[in-house]
């Protein structure tokens, strides 16, 4: 990837968010928009608007009503396409099929950072509020701030959630070739899974980690 | 013609500015901040007292569809200089534009858009985005402007119009032509990757059923687990093959 | 889905309205309940202009909704009724038929609300009492959700919970 193609990708993943978070909607941010953009400057045209029509589906079957916030269809495009550009699939049939579900999972976490975008706006507004201020220079301020965190919210998180998915992409296509055992693996989502649990038990939290260490500590020395 | 010209030369920086107006999107005003910020820049350009614009705070509640913004923000400038309370309609015009514009532009325009800009991908996939962005764009465009001298022409007997050229059709007849181009661009992509020697060719049968399968779906999962059940198939069909 | 849905929303018809249940359930007889939009032929105009081929929209007001006898008049199909307030609910809360129907609260702005149901649903305790009330007189549980496809809040659980909390300040 040369410093045009990150520039171009910084740009890229900023204004598809700005273009659906916080205006403009001249439609840059529809994944076949953003996919076609990847596909001309990686020359991967074909594939790319593929990708992009798949995942335009996800976008097409919601429609922004009220409050509704749609599930982050953009990113998908941004994301697969920029998957294939940089080589993260590799031309088999079954490393795309992963991709597609890795890429369509993280929409989800991706559409909640919107979520948050929201939400902070809100909480701007009620500072804005609080301290009475009314003039125009204010209402620029909260636009202008609004403008800038959707952009950066692109940039950041559509490109961290790919980061991520090309790691574990590239992690399973290396781990294949290694001999261990898949119970490491398991083990370690078990760990995670218990975390889990441990919030959803009722309890202060605080005792709660009290007898989750006592049971450790007794339990290692004793057994 | 020279009118309209000079009304929207002279309302053309706030035209703009509309195309930003949702950046504080929330749920506690929703577009009420932005809603506000563009009446407060259009009084300014038109010489109104901000006063006189009644409905501006920054505080309401404000909802509609982007693309129809500037229908109000019409109104709102024509209420005012004839000093006609315009307020009383601000919520019920903001509600009904909402509702017709959703259905046109979120709900049909964009699958329109896009089977007519993958049926020019079949043959140039390079024109596929551009005519993407230049057809949704006419229309968003075309109302964002026009929208705006209508709204000022029309003052709150806008709905009239809309009347007049059936719009809450409009979305009808669009997703009609969707299908339409839906077919079409389906019999190309199968017909194009049967004659490709590189590709598996992918039968009619084939189609009906993956077609009938996200038909079936759909009614049951959200888009993207339809997507993942649908990855989840093509892998059963891969080993199938290769059995 | 019951096949006559009434619907509490301030904003009467928008966005959430024609697509998430007009268009979802392919309903065609609408009905708004509202004494001043029955009486201002503007606005019932500007609401009418909304809706989309074959549906039809009727604006009419309390008293003329209680003499009206839905069941014999749509027999077929889906009828959705929507009023503007859990007030007006109340006012019409008599003629809501025991069986084959369906009651959902879907925006009700801020203001002076301080209970929050959804993200854009908003109850003081009033209303929330008056919505209890109207719940167990006519034996049907009350839900608020902006979707038919989303996640329906019973009222009933929301109330519980208030109650629980008033118990726990005590």
């Amino acid at each position: 990837m040369s410093l045009t193609h990150g520039i171009l990708l910084f740009f890229l993943s900023g204004f598809a968010s700005l273009d659906r978070v916080a205006g403009i909607n001249i439609m840059l941010s529809r994944p076949i928009v953003i996919s076609s953009i990847i596909g001309i400057a990686f020359d991967q045209m074909l594939i790319c608007i593929l990708l992009g029509a798949i995942f335009e589906f996800i976008g097409m079957l919601e429609v922004p009503v009220g409050t509704v916030i749609l599930k982050d269809d953009s990113f998908a495009g941004y994301s697969s396409s920029v998957l294939i550009s940089l080589g993260a699939i590799s031309h088999n049939n079954l490393s795309i099929l992963l991709a597609i579900i890795l890429v369509t999972l993280m929409i989800y976490p991706v559409t909640l950072t919107d979520i948050y975008c929201r939400k902070f706006n809100k909480l701007m507004i009620t500072r804005a509020f609080h301290e009475n201020k009314s003039n125009e220079n204010s209402d620029s301020f909260l636009i202008r701030i609004g403008l800038l965190v959707s952009f950066i919210r692109g940039v950041v998180v559509y490109n961290l959630a790919t980061l991520l998915i090309f790691l574990t992409l590239h992690n399973i296509d290396y781990f294949e070739k290694q001999e261990v055992s898949p119970i490491y693996y398991l083990v370690l989502l078990f760990i995670l899974l218990t975390g889990c649990l441990f919030r959803f038990l009722n309890g202060e939290l605080f005792i709660k980690l009290i007898f989750l260490i006592v049971g450790f500590i007794a339990s290692w020395v004793i057994l | 013609m020279g009118d309209i010209m000079k009304l929207l030369w002279k309302a053309l920086p706030t035209l703009v500015r509309s195309i930003f107006y949702q950046a504080n999107w929330n749920i506690e005003n929703m577009q009420g901040t932005g809603f506000s910020w563009l009446l407060k820049d259009l009084s300014k350009r038109f010489n109104i007292g901000v006063g006189d614009i009644k409905g501006n705070e920054r505080a309401d509640y404000f909802n509609t569809n982007p693309y129809f913004v500037t229908f109000m923000l019409g109104m709102f400038l024509k209420e005012a200089e004839s000093g006609k309370a315009v307020d009383q309609y601000k919520s019920t015009y903001a509600s009904v534009f909402g509702a017709l514009g959703d259905t046109f532009f979120w709900h049909s325009l964009r699958p329109l858009t896009f089977f007519l800009s993958l049926f020019i991908a079949l043959y140039e996939p390079m024109f596929a985005m551009f005519f993407y962005l230049i057809f949704f764009n006419i229309f968003n465009i075309g109302f964002k402007f026009l929208g705006f001298y209508l709204g000022y022409n029309y003052g709150t007997n806008v709905i009239e119009l809309f009347r007049t050229v059936s719009f809450a059709n409009w979305s009808n007849v669009a997703d009609i032509a969707s299908i339409f181009f839906m077919g079409g661009t389906l019999a190309i992509t199968i017909k194009y990757i049967s004659n490709s020697e590189a590709i598996n060719s992918i039968s009619i049968f084939k189609t009906a059923i993956f077609f009938i399968a996200g038909f079936a779906t759909s009614k049951y999962v959200s888009a993207p687990f339809t997507l993942i059940i649908g990855v989840m198939i093509v892998t059963v069909v891969m080993l199938l093959q290769n059995i | 889905m019951e096949r006559i849905i009434f619907r509490v929303d301030d904003r009467f018809i928008h966005g959430q309205v024609i697509e998430g249940w007009i268009n979802h359930f392919s309903i065609k007889n609408i009905i708004l309940v509202n004494d001043c939009i029955a009486t201002d032929l503007n606005k019932a105009f500007i609401y009418k202009s909304t809706m989309p081929r074959n549906a039809k929209l009727e604006v009419i007001s309390v008293d003329s909704f209680l003499q009206l006898d839905i069941l014999n008049e749509y027999k077929k199909g889906y009828l959705l009724i929507i009023v503007g307030s859990i007030h007006d609910l109340k006012l019409i809360s008599s003629n809501i038929p025991k069986e084959n129907s369906y009651i959902n609260i879907g925006c009700l702005a801020t203001g002076t609300r301080d209970i929050s149901v959804t993200d854009n649903c908003f109850i003081n305790k009033d209303e929330l009492d008056c919505l209890i009330n109207i719940s167990e007189k006519n034996s049907k549980n009350i839900y608020a959700h902006k979707l038919p496809w989303e996640k329906p809040i019973n009222l009933k659980d929301i109330h519980d919970t208030q109650i629980k909390t008033i118990k726990m300040k005590g």
